[in-house]
């Protein structure tokens, strides 16, 4: 049996950022990272930015800690290895290598996988999803050679692979089940700006489509559509969302829902395990409700309050997160919770024809959330609304008009 | 072993062509930094000036940020897009 104070599951943003905060205030306790990827510390958020991928930023920026930054550290880290069992009670996880740790404090940080895509033909070479540093080193090495590529699903990742694909020359479809870009996150008007600027990019939208079954040999060459459609393809990127693997931790009886359930401390139902990043289901002060965000910051933040509760702090994890994409001349950015549920109303803030068009989502009167296109220059005061938590029932009117300053509110 | 000297930050930058707007920067040093209309961070600076530098200690807004909050915004940047000078002209990070 292997002794270790901290064991901290996934050496992603939380994870890392976990263990150097840890170390900042315990400066002996032994810290061990496992992760299932065969690289250190990487950039994930990069992995989907078309500069990164047209080698503008050069490769090698992906790497955020250099593997001396472990050693100095004292931070032991090990690569392709799974976790496969956790004895709670006996604070011992299982590793796929037959190794045993036993903890005093466990995070469990190990992330979201890319959904599985169960279309026939999805095994193909040149059909990837984009999560790890393997799939973006294979489309990069792809994207080089190809003429055609397809585009499933309406979200960030596809909007930010299109930019990409265009500006490589790559003729590019996009096949989304839905009647427009983004539904239901967005409303129509949103959408159709989306759509606006990819059209005028050359990419080609196909609504309510769906693929039938991918066509090649050892590698994909084409796509047939649920209505027969036939589309040569050398490249398909599936941008359909993620989920988490928590089979082992649901297992050891650690509360899941579609992530890991934690209180806002990010202790889950044991006291010594905690959870942090795209897999802590956790109580969200400022929204007030139990919340799975899958983003850069929140993870980072993540990462700083677990440890600190770890070597025995009592910290809330408490801020509004928040995420932005740029390309093709269009800003886009979420914050705070973009979920429209019966109860939320929506102020709409600017017009289609001003460029700028924004949401913002209202519960009670209080502002929980916004999505903003060209309107990220407002994100930092909307998330200080949202935390500030004041009622605006009698302000929509003043929030509706672009002409008004929201710092006035 | 002597005491490292205490460095101070002379010169702040955001490199635009690396930054991608993720906003770590926004969270670790909100007084000092904040996103734009394109998505890229900018310095706020004295007289209302927002640009992505290079910014002087004494131009910025918050006077009084500590070295480590702004080493600590730099370093939590996903693309080190941020790039900080101390008083010798030496690059501290990234």
């Amino acid at each position: 049996m292997n002794e270790v104070k901290y064991l901290i599951v996934g050496g992603g943003v939380a994870g890392t950022t976990a263990a150097e905060t840890i170390r900042a205030t315990d400066k002996e306790g032994s810290i061990a990272i496992v992760s299932d990827e065969p690289y250190r510390f990487y950039s994930r958020i990069l992995l989907s930015k078309p500069n990164f991928f047209l080698e503008k930023i050069p490769f090698d920026q992906i790497w955020l800690k250099d593997e001396a930054w472990y050693r100095q550290n004292q931070i032991s880290l090990m690569l392709g290895k799974e976790a496969t069992k956790l004895d709670p009670k006996g604070r011992v996880v299982s590793l796929n290598d037959g190794s045993a740790w036993h903890y005093e404090k466990l995070l469990l940080a190990v992330g979201a996988c890319a959904r599985r895509w169960s279309v026939p033909g999805a095994e193909k070479k040149g059909v990837l999803s984009l999560r790890t540093l393997d799939d973006a080193k294979e489309v990069i090495s792809r994207v080089k050679n190809i003429k055609q590529a397809i585009l499933i699903g309406s979200g960030f990742i596809s909007f930010e692979m299109a930019d990409m694909l265009v500006m490589a020359g790559v003729d590019t479809t996009l096949v989304i089940l839905e009647s427009y870009y983004w539904e239901p996150v967005l409303d129509e008007a949103s959408g159709r700006m989306i759509e606006k600027v990819l059209i005028e990019h050359g990419v080609k939208i196909l609504h309510k489509s769906e693929v039938f079954q991918i066509e090649g040999e050892e590698n994909v060459t084409g796509v047939v559509l649920k209505d027969g459609t036939k589309l040569p393809c050398q490249l398909i990127v599936a941008g359909i969302g993620v989920e988490c693997p928590l089979g082992w931790i649901k297992e050891a009886g650690v509360i899941v829902n579609r992530g890991i359930l934690a209180d806002e401390y990010l202790q889950t139902n044991f006291a010594d395990i905690y959870t942090a990043g795209d897999c802590a289901e956790f109580n969200d002060l400022v929204l007030g409700e139990r919340v799975l965000l899958g983003n850069w910051v929140n993870a980072q933040v993540h990462g700083r309050t677990a440890a600190a509760n770890m070597v025995g702090g009592h910290q809330p994890s408490k801020m509004v997160s928040f995420y932005t994409t740029q390309g093709m001349g269009l800003a886009i950015a979420f914050v705070g919770n973009v979920r429209v549920t019966p109860d939320r109303e929506v102020v709409v803030r600017g017009t289609l024809e001003a460029g700028s068009y924004g949401r913002l989502i209202l519960h009670n009167g209080k502002l929980v959330g916004a999505t903003l296109l060209n309107l990220t220059r407002e994100m930092g005061m909307l998330a200080k609304i949202i935390e500030r938590g004041a009622d605006l029932t009698a302000k929509k009117p003043f929030l509706a008009d672009l002409k008004n300053d929201l710092s006035m509110i | 072993m002597e005491a490292a000297p205490i460095r101070k930050v002379k010169r702040v930058i955001v490199d635009r062509n690396l930054c991608i707007g993720a906003g770590s920067c926004v969270v670790a040093a909100p007084t000092v930094f904040e996103l734009n209309g394109e998505n890229k961070a900018v310095i706020k600076q004295q007289g209302g000036v927002k640009n992505s530098g290079p910014a002087e200690r004494e131009v910025l807004e918050d006077q009084a940020i500590p070295y480590e909050t702004l080493l600590a915004a730099a370093q939590s940047c996903p693309t080190k897009a941020i790039i900080i000078v101390d008083e010798q002209g030496t690059q501290i990070y990234p």
